[in-house]
C-alpha cells in the first residue's frame, strides 16, 4: 500500500524504498536523499532517534533489496562490508573507519540488488554512546551524558561515499577478550563469509534462493578477512594500511 | 549400509572456489563443504553407491581406497543426517 505524504512531511529514499518523515526530523537525516515515489510507509515520531529506528525498521520491511545487518564503508577498490556479529560494536567500528579515511556508506545495512550486486547507500546518522567520544576525538560535538547516545551526522566524522558500488572486501570481525589484545587481520576462506552474511540478512525470507545466490555471487567477487581487535581505531588503522586508505591527518603529515 | 546418495529436493547449490555452498531454505541453513567433501557431494548423483564414489575418488587422489572409503562414508552419513542428501535404494 502507498500513501501521499502529509503536510509537514518529506519523503526520503531509504534502502530502495520511499519513507515519509516529519520535515523537522528529516533535517537531521541530511545524507538521506529525497524520493519522488509515493511513500510506502510513514514515520510519525517527533524525536530523531526514535524516528531513525522506525525509519530503519520500515525501510527494511519495504525494501526490494537484500538487506543484511552490516556496517559498510568504501575504499579505493570498492566497498568493505562488516557483518554485524553480536557485541561487535559495529557503529563504533564504522565511525572509526570513517575517521581513518574510509567513505561512509552505512552503519546498519548492506543493501544489495540481488541481480546486479550493486549496493545502495544508507548514510543515516550514527548513534554514538558517550564512551566512544574519547576514541573518535573531540571535534564531533559535545559528548552525550554517560549511558546515553547522540546522533552524529556522518559528515562530522569524515567523508560520505557516493551511492552505488560493489563489495570488494568482507571483514569478519570479532572483539578480543582483553582490552590490550593486539589487532589481527588475516585472509580467510571465502566460504566463511556466506553463512556470516546470510545469517544476518533482515529480509532474505522473501526470496531465500535468490538471496543465497546473491550472497555467494557477492562473496565470489570479494576478498574475505578475519579480524580480531580490542579498540576500534586500531582495527581501522590496520585496515587502512591493508586496503590503501589514509586519514586526512595522515595525508597532511606526509 | 548406505545405498546411492543423491541431493535432497530443494537443496540449492553454488560452487565457490574449491568449496561447495549448500543452502536449505526450509530450515534457513547454509553449509559450506571444503574441497574433499565437495568432491563427495559432486559424485553423489543417485547413480553411484558409496563404494563407487570411494573408488572414483581413490583413483583421482591416487590413494588407498580403504582410507578414502572411510572418509566418504563419514561425509555421506553427515550429509544424510543433516538432510542435504537422501539415499536411493540399491539398484
Amino acid at each position: 500500500m502507498t500513501t501521499r505524504p502529509g503536510a509537514g512531511m518529506i519523503t526520503l529514499g531509504v534502502l530502495g524504498t520511499a519513507i515519509a518523515v516529519r520535515a523537522d526530523v528529516a533535517a537531521e537525516f541530511a545524507e538521506l536523499p529525497p524520493a519522488e515515489a509515493p511513500p510506502a510507509a510513514t514515520v510519525t515520531a517527533e524525536s530523531a532517534p526514535v524516528a531513525l529506528a522506525e525509519l530503519t525498521r520500515l525501510a527494511v520491511e519495504h525494501s526490494p533489496l537484500l538487506c543484511i545487518h552490516a556496517g559498510v564503508v568504501s575504499g579505493p577498490d570498492g566497498l568493505i562490508a562488516i557483518p554485524g556479529q553480536s557485541g561487535l560494536g559495529k557503529t563504533t567500528l564504522v565511525a572509526a573507519l570513517v575517521r581513518a579515511g574510509f567513505g561512509y556508506v552505512s552503519d546498519e545495512a548492506l543493501a544489495v540488488d540481488r541481480t546486479s550486486g550493486q549496493v545502495t547507500a544508507f548514510a543515516r546518522p550514527l548513534a554514538l554512546a558517550a564512551d566512544v567520544w574519547t576514541l573518535l576525538g573531540p571535534d564531533i560535538g559535545a559528548a552525550p551524558p554517560d549511558g546515553t547516545e547522540r546522533l552524529v551526522a556522518p559528515t562530522l566524522l569524515g567523508r560520505v561515499a557516493p551511492d552505488g558500488g560493489v563489495v570488494r572486501d568482507i571483514v569478519l570481525a570479532e572483539r578480543g577478550r582483553r582490552d590490550d589484545e593486539a589487532v589481527r587481520v588475516e585472509p580467510s576462506p571465502r566460504g566463511d563469509a556466506v553463512p556470516a552474511l546470510l545469517g544476518r540478512a533482515f529480509n532474505h525470507y522473501r526470496d531465500p534462493e535468490g538471496s543465497f545466490r546473491a550472497v555467494v555471487g557477492m562473496v565470489r567477487e570479494a576478498r574475505v578477512w578475519r579480524a580480531s581487535y580490542a579498540q576500534a581505531p586500531e582495527l581501522a588503522e590496520r585496515l587502512g594500511e591493508l586496503l590503501g586508505v589514509h586519514s586526512a591527518a595522515a595525508t597532511e603529515a606526509r | 549400509m548406505i545405498n546411492r546418495p543423491i541431493p535432497a529436493p530443494g537443496v540449492v547449490v553454488e560452487d565457490l572456489d574449491d568449496d561447495v555452498c549448500l543452502y536449505r531454505s526450509d530450515i534457513d541453513e547454509v553449509l559450506v563443504l571444503n574441497q574433499s567433501a565437495g568432491d563427495v557431494w559432486r559424485l553423489a548423483d543417485g547413480d553411484r553407491s558409496v563404494e563407487a564414489i570411494a573408488t572414483r575418488l581413490a583413483d583421482v587422489y591416487r590413494t588407498d581406497e580403504a582410507t578414502v572409503r572411510t572418509d566418504v562414508q563419514a561425509v555421506v552419513a553427515d550429509l544424510l543426517a543433516r538432510g542435504y542428501l537422501v539415499e536411493l535404494p540399491a539398484a
